[in-house]
């Protein structure tokens, strides 16, 4: 394999306003048929072209195991475009957008299997002039992914030069736990190189996660704060109101621990905690994500439950609705104790965050759907305001003092709150917290791109900032894979499982788990 | 979206069914406030409160609505204003209005709720995520609902405080024991907000100053009577004050009760 070359920028963009137009290339999805393809990466490249920001010439070709027609594709691809996408589909965008789309059928069980999509990719070449750069997508089961790779690798379709790419995007999950991720990144490198390989979270490609980045090192008046000595705890919040919906078979070998805690929330720690990077690189930013990692105590199994909280739906209300518990769902054991809701405790020993916990929380059917990482300062060391009328939160003494809260809500609502405490407008002096929202969604007329626009664009300019690193797949496994293995040993009793009703904020054990710690979880 | 003015305020309103449109009409609402004000740097939101009226009838709604507009400067809030019938065919409809306080070019996020059908029973299932995060939720119940519902455990626990009108039920003494009742249930975890209690803010006001003097202190603890009237409010300020008379006087240890020290009056 030879090593692919960076070009030098293309002057002629010198001055345009969008320089990040990617050279000619082909995006071949494999699993075109499915829910992925449909919902969110055919709308994310349309809307891309829809904002100039492809390269004439551009093909998608759409790789299923189900027979289709080019048009067929194209009509379906033009529908879904049209209820999933952020735009509304315009007629000339579109004729010259599936002008590019294909469809070709694939047998991985053949040796031969991949000859379909290997003619259609040298007419791309010959036609369209997409010049041998190749993104393919692995849209398919976790189970098919090292089979393709074999397949795409035997059929010489890995191979990349100094004038041309071939990476590779992969969806989650990477592997079960420590060991099968590093089995997964064994095997994969024996077809693709790292610097080949784009392990996709697509949390990563929202603006506000980005935006976390700016915020934290394009501001100077936090940087100061952002440590032990200033902050007393951190919370990082993914609740979902919606169940496992059709995903009963996955989730049941899953779980939410595999599931959000080792990829998602894991990414959002590494970039609240990590330390400065002396430049936007790829790597720069990776190390400083795996640096984090590394710094996280290890659980050890027997301590995992000391550490942890678990916990399983049972029906419920949520946004006026009657919702099944876990156990009603289809293809969900009767008697399964597979988690739906984790809150965990996690220290770093660094000398950043020595002695600052970082609370981790995801849930399926809780009250409502928010992403939040919450930052709580140390309250006021004395208050000179001794008796005077406060309204603290929380059960608190009348005359105390709530502490700053910095709120980075990632969605639905995108944006940042400050809290801090000011006096109420009369002749007492009362105080009471107010918060200051920075909405972020409304602030800026434009609307944000979708996480995979920004992400299938970074890929084909070969920028891997935002997608995850073997090694920091395998530090996150670290840390998931010695609380799986606790649990495993003590798994739930039946009597207590499920634990929490639809529509709450989980087992009333979460609450006793943080006032153990003297704290409380906040309401996103 | 249309924009009116009622009086000085200026209101942006909208309709929505189902809670999903309701989320995204009120975002619309401040995007087009946005872009009528020009200035894309002004979208910041203050807010010291999230109130939800419950309410029985429209017309107690419109009343609610206009108090909580007309609070707006002082006490910045999402407001949800909800009308709630289980008899009614199954429905969850809303008018979001955002109107300006005043101040600055802040707004106040009313939203009025109807729910038909059996959502009606389970509240708290709508309005959790309606709320703004990690500011305090009070609860006003307006008019004179039934108060089971209020008290139930999670309602408590989500609520940070209570409101009600004791004077508006027809029985107040019966109410007032049912309150304190439920003290002695939740303890400090319910905080009260009496309405009726600040409506007598006036004469407690007058009572205090008639007694502040230093020639007239002394006769505060010399009262051997008092000649109540037969309206609730009286009797209410009547006990209250007598209470807190007592409690002040030298060497007098009153009994302790954690509940009701809460009640903010």
């Amino acid at each position: 394999m030879t090593a692919a070359v960076e070009l030098e920028p293309n002057p002629l963009f010198e001055g345009l306003r969008s320089a990040r137009v990617p050279a000619p290339c082909c995006v071949v999805i494999f699993g075109a048929s499915g829910d992925l393809t449909r919902r969110k990466l055919v709308p994310a490249l349309y809307a891309l072209a829809a904002e100039g920001t492809l390269p004439a010439g551009f093909t998608v070709i759409g790789a299923g195991r189900t027979h289709m027609s080019d048009e067929e594709f194209r009509n379906t691809m033009r529908n879904d475009v049209q209820r999933f996408g952020r735009l509304p589909v315009d007629d000339d965008i579109w004729s010259a957008f599936a002008q590019g789309l294909r469809y070709v059928t694939y047998d991985l069980d053949a040796r031969d299997g991949l000859d379909p999509v290997r003619r259609a990719l040298d007419e791309a070449d010959r036609t369209r002039g997409t010049a041998r750069n190749r993104v393919i997508y692995f849209s398919v089961p976790s189970t098919a992914v090292l089979l393709l790779a074999e397949r795409l690798h035997a059929a010489g379709l890995h191979e990349d030069s100094r004038s041309s790419f071939c990476r590779v995007v992969i969806e989650k999950p990477f592997g079960r736990d420590l060991e099968t991720a590093r089995e997964l990144n064994r095997s994969l490198h024996q077809f693709f190189r790292e610097d080949q390989i784009y392990r996709i979270d697509h949390y990563l490609g929202k603006e506000s996660v980005q935006n976390l980045l700016v915020f934290r090192f394009a501001n100077g008046i936090f940087e100061p704060l952002w440590n032990r000595q200033y902050i007393d705890h951190v919370q990082i919040t993914v609740a979902e109101s919606m169940g496992i919906e059709a995903r009963g078979a996955y989730y049941e070998q899953a779980g939410a621990l595999r599931d959000i805690v080792q990829n998602h929330i894991m990414q959002l720690m590494a970039i609240v905690g990590m330390e400065p990077m002396p430049n936007f690189q790829a790597e720069t930013v990776r190390d400083e994500k795996v640096k984090l990692l590394r710094a996280v105590r290890p659980i050890h199994p027997d301590d995992a439950l000391s550490h942890t909280v678990r916990g399983q739906y049972a029906g419920g209300w949520v946004d006026g609705e009657r919702v099944p518990g876990y156990r009603e769902e289809k293809d969900v054991a009767p008697g399964s104790l597979r988690e739906t809701y984790v809150a965990m405790k996690v220290d770093i020993d660094n000398w950043r965050w020595a002695g600052t916990p970082f609370y981790l929380r995801t849930g399926k059917r809780l009250v409502k759907r928010a992403t939040e990482i919450l930052i709580q300062f140390r309250r006021v060391p004395h208050s000179p305001f001794g008796g005077s009328i406060a309204m603290p939160m929380g059960g608190l003494p009348p005359d105390a003092i709530d502490p700053n809260l910095l709120v980075l809500r990632i969605q639905p609502e995108e944006g940042i709150t400050l809290r801090f405490s000011a006096k109420v407008p009369g002749q007492a002096m009362r105080i009471r917290s107010v918060n200051m929202d920075f909405l972020y969604g409304s602030a800026f007329l434009k609307q944000s791109p979708e996480a995979y626009e920004r992400l299938l664009l970074d890929c084909m300019l070969g920028d891997a900032t935002l997608f995850a690193r073997e090694d920091e797949v395998e530090e996150a496994w670290r840390l998931c894979t010695a609380i799986l293995d606790g649990w495993r040993a003590h798994p739930p009793d039946q009597a207590h499982c499920p634990n929490y009703e639809a529509g709450t904020w989980g087992p009333p054990e979460a609450d006793a788990f943080m006032a153990r710690d003297g704290r409380t979880w906040h309401r996103p | 979206m249309p924009m009116t003015a009622s009086g000085s305020a200026v209101q942006r309103h909208a309709h929505a069914s189902g809670l999903h449109a309701l989320s995204s009409a009120l975002a619309n609402l401040h995007r087009d406030a946005l872009r009528a004000s020009g200035d894309e740097e002004a979208q910041v939101r203050l807010s010291v409160v999230n109130i939800v009226a419950a309410c029985n009838d429209a017309t107690l709604a419109t009343r609610a609505a206009d108090t909580v507009v007309g609070i707006a400067a002082r006490h910045p809030a999402r407001a949800l204003v909800i009308v709630g019938d289980p008899t009614a065919p199954l429905h969850i409809e809303s008018d979001i209005s955002l109107v300006e306080t005043g101040v600055g070019r802040q707004y106040v996020e009313l939203i009025r709720l109807e729910i038909g059908g059996e959502p009606a029973y389970h509240l708290s299932s709508i309005v959790m995520p309606l709320l703004i995060p990690d500011i305090p939720l009070h609860l006003w119940l307006v008019g004179a609902p039934p108060l089971t519902q209020a008290f139930r455990a999670d309602a408590v626990a989500m609520c940070d405080r209570v409101i009600l009108d004791t004077g508006a039920y027809d029985d107040a003494a019966e109410t007032l024991q049912m309150i304190a009742r439920e003290f002695d249930v939740h303890g400090a975890s319910l905080s009260l907000n009496d309405i009726a209690w600040q409506r007598t803010r006036p004469w407690r006001e007058a009572v205090a100053i008639a007694f502040d003097g230093p020639d007239v202190r002394p006769w505060l603890h010399r009262v051997v009577g008092v000649e109540i009237g037969r309206r609730m409010a009286a009797r209410r300020m009547a006990g209250v004050t007598s209470d807190v008379a007592r409690e002040r006087r030298p060497g007098h240890r009153r009994e302790q009760h954690p509940g009701r020290r809460r009640e903010r009056r």
